[in-house]
């Protein structure tokens, strides 16, 4: 009897606060927001000239066609949104041909290059956008779309969407009013929780989760490398996940995004490079820095199809720490780049130039580590590599391009440290 | 006679009751603090900031204008404390950003840094965005902007000529916007195929804006759907349609160097243009095919094809027109490849097949109807933009 009216008492608690709450809610605030997104686009290539995100109200994807799709996909790669677009540049025209009915005269302009501007509406878990053509099945573009975001949040980081972010991935919508939906919701389940838990007589405490570690994917064909690679790295606090080879790799990468890969590239029946090329073929999991680990020598051909796509190439047999300092690096230098994009934002930097920078800085670091490796005395032998000109064209070719880069990266440098100072920003170290 | 165990009960029932009381008063005051979560705090710590929102044309206070600081919503002014203000408490010393809406004005967005601006006078401006059917509450529905344009076209010396038509007379231009969107946009059940029912409330699926800022027009003779005004698309990012009004299109085809006087153009969602003249209404049924309903032109030329997913009006293969046409209960003979009109000096043939039959809109720029294959494709777009889901 006494338990029917306690329950009794929580349900009714539970709809009055829940209606209560409600309908002492104030007019809504409207948050809604749109991303604004302008491409370049020329010779079928699309590249990203910048992304914000503003207030205002985005268009209907729902009524739009053409051949092209768009989507976006949260961080766990699951489609948000998806519209359609007709080719750019391409303008139909009609010129009137009389006043009587008949046929007109068609007019078309094209334009094989131009821009193209994107205007979508803004969900808090927001992460890439793609553009594919269905006609082809090939992957035109994609963008990581955080920076934008992290930028948005630094004016303004009372919006709720950028709370949501700020306290976990969960999707929140721009509906204007929606803190009022779950605040009543939350003030009537409250009591009724309440009146659950008198009756359990228990109480749970809640318990802390422990803060996110940087996760590294292995993948080795040895059983040995990996368990040495993960015990030692797991000793350094990182989260660790194996493969025991490429396929293996890519399956795991379909269901997760690891911060670091350690590739082997010895392995069958996918060796390292193919596994690599796929790796970078995906718009989903391109931008994860790819560390080579190998006991072979590094090729010129190799070094000279794949410099572009990896991070760091580290040489069996290796000492512990090597690995742990090359990871480190390299996450280090992702974390820079993360937190000066947003405010390179905020004193004027144009994006691009700003990516610019951050992938020059990168490949330089990593072309010259590969050419030294090129360079390097057979670790057997100790004799120095002999000089056969394909090694040679491409030990000097990549000198050239690191050479070229290096004075684009010290004008690129100098123009981004002004942007800074001036606005009282530390300049990003690297 | 009370017994030991009833007084008990009773008393145990007492203090369940007062517990629920003083859980009702607790939930209602984090009721109250969840609304608000982005708030400042009446006793947060930090200082006050005082805004008044006033019109900058006239001067006058404005009242119900939202202030959002750093993105949370922190109250509209209102004249309990004064005529068009609003107290912000728990500002720190650091830069905030201040944005202020109210209908009919530009948003307002900056930055302050307070102390410094512990006081901040802010002047809305009038917004150039005028609705048309401000009536219409249906936030799904399709928005369609006008902009007048200071240029139009003449055929006998193929130039373009400038205006004042419409930047020296808003009422003219907006008289033109309304009799071409009851004449085209609203009045598709004249030109579409009844056998293919649209929904009853097309209206109402239908926003009208227009964006009328004299001092920067359109050019519909920059390109062949025209250019909007600078500052044009940073105010508008919901449009699903932009369409530049030109007041004349004077003459007739004479040679190929005329510019076209009906144009569409994608650029992206948010960035659909078309152009149209208003002595040529019925070009808005053609262009608007293209621009809101995604349909393609009928007609063989140097145009482009592609077939819509779904309700196509045009198709790849004559097999799937057979079977679309045999679908939609027409006779799959109708199919016919995409061709110029016999005797046409220049034969031109497109591998994409048609059933609507002539004179067809999308073929004749504005002359006929719009068949059924058209009229499906037209029927889905109004039906799925009455959805929730959509925008």
């Amino acid at each position: 009897m006494k338990t029917k009216r306690v329950l009794y008492c929580c349900v009714c608690l539970a709809v009055l606060i829940g209606f209560g709450v409600l309908a002492a809610a104030p007019a809504a605030p409207e948050y809604e927001k749109v991303l604004e997104v302008t491409m370049k686009y020329g010779n079928g290539q699309y590249s990203v000239i910048s992304e914000e995100i503003t207030y205002g109200t985005p268009p209907d994807l729902a009524v739009l066609s053409g051949p092209i799709k768009g989507v976006v996909a949260d961080a766990s790669e699951s489609e948000l949104e998806s519209f359609f677009l007709s080719d750019p540049g391409v303008a139909t025209g009609e010129i009137a041909s009389g006043p009587s009915p008949g046929s007109v005269a068609p007019f078309t302009e094209y334009e094989s290059s131009g821009e193209l501007d994107l205007n979508l509406p803004v969900s808090a878990g927001m992460q890439t956008l793609s553009l594919y053509d269905t006609r082809t099945g090939t992957l035109l573009f994609s963008s990581d779309l955080s920076p934008a975001f992290t930028t948005f949040c630094l004016g303004y980081p009372k919006d709720p969407d950028c709370l949501a972010r700020a306290t976990g991935p969960s999707r929140t919508t721009n509906l204007p009013g929606t803190l009022l939906v779950p605040a009543g919701l939350l003030a009537a389940a409250l009591p009724a929780v309440g009146g659950i838990i008198y009756l359990a007589k228990r109480v749970r405490v809640p318990q802390l989760l422990p803060a996110a570690k940087q996760t590294v994917l292995i993948v080795d064909d040895s059983p040995d490398i990996l368990d040495v690679v993960s015990s030692s790295l797991s000793k350094d606090g990182y989260r660790c996940i194996t493969a025991p080879g490429g396929n293996e790799c890519l399956a795991i990468l379909a269901e997760q995004k690891p911060d670091v890969i350690l590739l082997d590239v010895i392995m069958a029946p996918l060796d390292g490079w193919s596994t690599l090329r796929q790796i970078k073929k995906n718009p989903a999991t391109k931008s994860i820095p790819v560390l080579m680990l190998t006991g072979n020598r590094l090729t010129a051909r190799d070094a000279k199809d794949y410099h572009i796509c990896i991070e760091d190439y580290i040489q069996k047999p290796f000492r512990e720490e090597e690995v742990c300092e090359a990871i480190e690096q390299i996450l280090a230098r992702k974390k820079v780049v993360r937190e000066s994009l947003a405010l390179a934002g905020k004193a004027g930097v144009d994006r691009e130039k700003f990516c610019r920078l951050a992938a020059l800085s990168t490949r330089i670091s990593a072309d010259k580590k590969i050419i030294r490796l090129l360079q390097k005395p057979d670790k057997e032998t100790g004799m120095a590599r002999p000089p056969d000109p394909e090694t040679k064209d491409v030990i000097s070719d990549m000198i050239r391009t690191t050479h070229a880069n290096e004075i684009q990266l010290e004008e690129l440098k100098s123009e981004i440290f002004v942007a800074f100072t001036k606005k009282g920003f530390v300049p990003p170290s690297w | 006679m009370n017994t030991d165990s009833q007084v008990r009960d009773r008393s145990s029932r007492g203090w369940i009751y007062l517990a629920f009381i003083i859980a009702l008063l607790a939930l209602i005051i984090l009721g109250i603090v969840l609304v608000h979560p982005e708030a400042p705090g009446e006793n947060a710590p930090g200082g006050t900031m005082l805004l008044t929102i006033a019109d900058a044309r006239t001067g006058s206070a404005l009242d119900g204008a939202d202030i959002y600081v750093d993105g949370g919503f922190a109250g509209a002014t209102s004249d309990a404390n004064g005529t068009g203000t609003l107290f912000v408490s728990g500002i720190q010393p650091v830069p905030h950003t201040i944005r202020v809406t109210y209908a009919g004005y530009r948003p307002f967005l900056e930055t302050v840094t307070t102390p410094g601006e512990s006081t901040v006078n802010i002047s809305l401006s009038d917004s150039p965005l005028v609705s048309l059917t401000p009536e219409n509450n249906n936030r799904h529905a399709l928005n369609i902007v006008f902009v007048p344009s200071s240029t139009y076209f003449r055929t006998s010396d193929d130039s373009v000529v400038s205006t004042n038509a419409y930047t020296e007379n808003e009422t003219q231009f907006r008289d033109d916007v309304t009799r071409i969107i009851n004449d085209t946009f609203d009045n598709l059940g004249s030109v579409t195929d009844p056998a293919v029912p649209l929904p009853q409330d097309y209206q109402d699926r239908l926003n009208f804006y227009y964006y009328f800022d004299p001092t920067d027009p359109a050019n519909a003779f920059s390109g062949c759907a025209g250019t909007v005004p600078g500052q044009y698309w940073d105010n508008v990012t919901f449009s699903d349609l932009t369409v530049i009004l030109y007041p004349l299109y004077d003459g007739w085809y004479i040679n190929a160097s005329d510019q076209p006087a009906g144009c569409y153009e994608n650029d992206g969602p948010g960035h659909k243009l078309m152009k149209i003249p208003a002595n040529r209404e019925n070009l808005a049924f053609h262009e608007s095919g293209h621009g809101l309903y995604g349909l393609v032109d009928t007609y063989c030329g140097d145009t482009e094809y592609f077939e819509n997913d779904p309700y196509p009006n045009v198709w790849s293969t004559k097999e799937q027109c057979i079977a679309s046409a045999a679908a939609s209960n027409r006779d799959p003979s109708e199919c016919r490849e995409i061709q110029s009109d016999p005797g046409d000096p220049a034969p031109c043939v497109k591998n994409f097949w048609r059933w609507d039959p002539d004179p067809d809109i999308m073929k004749t720029g504005g002359d006929g109807t719009f068949g059924a294959a058209s009229t499906q494709r037209i029927a889905y777009v109004l039906n799925i933009t009455g959805e929730e889901g959509s925008q």
